[in-house]
């Protein structure tokens, strides 16, 4: 029965949740959130979705550590884009986060199908630290588009969706769920490659 | 001896003829010895006349000739299949295949391509010349070293201009007349490499090699001469005498005993290629490969002048209407296959087509000189890492337009709005304003008004003030002055805004920033 067992085990059809294979990942700043994350950040070469009830939940303030590491470790790949922000990225706060602004770029696209041209564009050209999209609809075949870009790159890929997305399907690696509570953050990690579901409760993350 | 023999005769490499009867083919020492210094390759472009148009899977085939006598003059596989071949006559290949789509031939675009081809082979070398109506000739032994030996070069040349689309066949000789004859047989293709060979290995070509008229042939057949070297056994006054002192140099250029000058072709200072449909289209994607290959074209003339380009105009032909043009403006100066033709193709993706397409015409700006990284010894991979991000700009604002892509940064400026400006990308990070102050990272373009109620801003519902005010007050000198105090303040919802209210206009109150 063991050998049985083994045997299938060892059969490289037979995919296991936790195989504990190592994913490549960059730590997210924030320990509580690393814990539940697989590889112990945010994933690289994979694309990561962010499912937002509304803007300003701290969903940037997040993700920003992460960005200023990838931005100065990455030296002449260390590039930053931004693809179709729903604002404008505020160069003094970013200043103040200490991301080196001459490594930024923004990318207007006036329709979802240049947003996500783009993404690919950047995510192909090796030489990005990190591409954000925000896109409203993206239909299936274009998500898999992305995430076959993001995994031909080293990339922290993010995907920023409004709340209406949760319906949908996704083939992101990582995809969370950000909300208010109370006064702070939760974030609902609805699928999670290689880890497990999970809501995170962060009452104090909104004080900036 | 035989070098000492050899060195005395090549004194007199311009020896008239001389009366004695003597065989046109004397001994092979006789061959100057300044022959040895060059190594041709001869490219024949047999179905030239069908490889200008684009490719197709049809049966097509060019033609020429008046009436009764038009016959074809090359056709593509399909055709080939259906069992047509060069020469037979139009009415017996619409028998064969009933389908058949005709072009007719166009001595002009042919010509014109076999001049884009010439500048496309100055990359491999600086000598290159014309033969008309359908050859070229490299002189490679400047180039065998840089190119990595002779068989790597000749399969590199033979190669691409296989995958840009034109049947070749190469010929390889130490002088340009043996390469030619040697090009236009298949059956003895190897190459000829060895001065001492030339009159054995030529002699074994067929007449047809020599590429005269069929007269001339006919004339040499019925004198019993079969291949070259039985023509070259022929007395030489009377071979002059029968077929002109032309032929006869001809036979002595191809051994190499007298010099064969050739013009050297310069290549042009611009680029401009047509390539014609052979059937109308209205789809863009069927405009991708004969893009592609005149891409290709472009880019070996611009490795032959070592420059770039920083103008593209791509016009597409419809059958009636004026032309569509795509003009690709202030480029960084490139030269790169990639991307140029990824600039090229994404523009014409999107373009709306408004009438089949029957040619398209890519020209260039004037060529000049590259500099920096793209050009090097290295090669242009290696060049290409170091440019990626440029191109990527390049690349997004030749689609989404020039104002879509720039960078951010930071202006010393206490207006929250005046603090940051667009920046062409890779602007340095300029000093820092020490503000001390917590900025939203998101900004409105313009500051939304905000609705009131009982003197109290709400967006959403009631707002909850968390900090402030923070009083800026400044701008007087410019008449875009601002006196606002700032808030953080929270939404039932929890996102986190800033807000401010306007001081000159007491009940005024806007959001402009978001914590996100």
């Amino acid at each position: 029965m063991k050998e049985a067992l083994e045997a299938l085990l060892h059969n490289p059809g037979v995919w296991r949740g936790r195989s504990g294979r190592a994913v490549p990942a960059q730590p997210s700043g924030f320990a509580w959130l690393d814990a539940s994350l697989p590889g112990g950040g945010w994933p690289l070469g994979a694309l990561s979705e962010i499912v937002l009830d509304h803007y300003g939940l701290g969903e940037l303030r997040l993700l920003l550590p992460a960005l200023r590491q990838r931005v100065q470790e990455g030296g002449e790949q260390g590039w930053l884009v931004w693809i179709a922000p729903p604002f404008t990225p505020y160069a003094p706060a970013l200043a103040d986060a200490e991301i080196d602004l001459s490594r930024i770029l923004v990318v207007h696209a006036t329709s979802a199908s240049d947003g996500l041209w783009a993404a690919e564009q950047a995510l192909r050209s090796g030489q990005c630290a990190a591409v954000l999209l925000w896109a409203d609809r993206v239909p299936v075949p274009s998500q898999r588009r992305l995430q076959l870009a993001a995994e031909s790159s080293t990339c922290m890929a993010v995907l920023f969706r409004p709340a209406r997305a949760l319906g949908e399907h996704s083939v992101a690696a990582l995809r969370l769920h950000l909300s208010a509570s109370g006064k702070g953050l939760r974030i609902h990690i609805l699928k999670n490659r290689g880890g497990q579901p999970m809501v995170l409760d962060k009452p104090d993350f909104l004080l900036p | 001896m035989a070098k000492l023999q050899e060195k005395s005769l090549s004194l007199f490499p311009n020896e008239l003829p001389v009366p004695v009867p003597q065989p046109v083919n004397r001994s092979p020492t006789h061959i100057p010895s300044s022959a040895n210094e060059q190594l041709w390759l001869a490219l024949q472009l047999p179905c030239l006349a069908l490889d200008i148009f684009a490719p197709s899977d049809e049966a097509v085939a060019v033609v020429e000739g008046e009436g009764s006598h038009r016959c074809l003059v090359a056709c593509n596989a399909p055709g080939l299949a259906a069992g047509l071949h060069a020469g037979i006559g139009l009415n017996a290949a619409f028998a064969l295949a009933p389908e058949l789509r005709v072009l007719e031939r166009d001595p002009g675009r042919e010509q014109a391509s076999l001049e884009r081809l010439a500048a496309w082979a100055g990359q491999f070398t600086s000598w290159v010349s014309l033969v008309l109506p359908n050859a070229l000739l490299l002189e490679l032994k400047g180039s065998l070293r840089l190119f990595g030996g002779l068989p790597a070069l000749q399969a590199r040349i033979v190669g691409e201009l296989e995958a840009l689309g034109y049947q070749v066949m190469p010929g390889l000789a130490p002088t340009p007349m043996g390469a030619l004859w040697l090009s236009r047989s298949p059956r003895h293709r190897g190459a000829l490499t060895d001065t001492s060979a030339l009159a054995s290995r030529l002699g074994c070509l067929p007449l047809e090699c020599l590429g005269w008229d069929t007269r001339q042939r006919e004339q040499l057949y019925r004198m019993g001469v079969r291949s070259i070297a039985d023509c070259l056994r022929l007395p030489r006054d009377g071979f002059a005498r029968r077929f002109g002192p032309t032929r006869l140099g001809e036979l002595d250029k191809a051994l190499g005993r007298i010099p064969d000058p050739r013009t050297g072709f310069v290549a042009p200072q611009r680029f401009r290629g047509e390539i014609e449909l052979p059937a109308e289209t209205e789809f863009s994607t069927r405009l991708l490969p004969p893009l592609e290959r005149l891409v290709e074209e472009l880019v070996g003339l611009l490795r032959s002048r070592e420059g770039g380009v920083d103008r593209l105009r791509l016009s597409l032909l419809h059958t009636d209407g004026p032309p569509t043009h795509i003009t690709l403006q202030r480029l960084s100066l490139t030269r790169d296959r990639r991307h140029l033709l990824g600039l090229l193709a994404g523009r014409l993706e999107q373009q709306v087509l408004p009438a089949p397409v029957l040619a398209l015409t890519l020209e260039s700006g004037v060529i000049r000189e590259l500099s920096g990284p793209d050009r090097g010894l290295l090669g242009d991979a290696q060049a290409e890492d170091k440019r990626a991000i440029p191109m990527l700009v390049e690349r997004l604002r030749v689609r989404l337009g020039d104002d879509a892509v720039h960078g951010l940064c930071l202006v010393p400026e206490y207006r929250p709005e005046a603090a940051w400006r667009r920046s062409g990308r890779g602007s340095s990070l300029a000093s820092k304003p020490g503000q001390g102050v917590a900025r939203p990272l998101w900004m409105l373009d313009t500051p939304q008004a905000l609705e009131q109620r009982n003197g109290q801003p709400r967006h959403g519902g009631r707002l909850c003030l968390l900090s402030g005010p923070e009083r800026i007050e400044t701008g007087w000198w410019d008449g875009g002055d601002v006196t606002r105090d700032y808030y953080r303040a929270r939404t039932a919802q929890g996102e986190l805004l800033w807000i401010f209210q306007d001081r000159r206009n007491r009940c005024g109150w806007y959001l402009h920033g978001i914590f996100g």
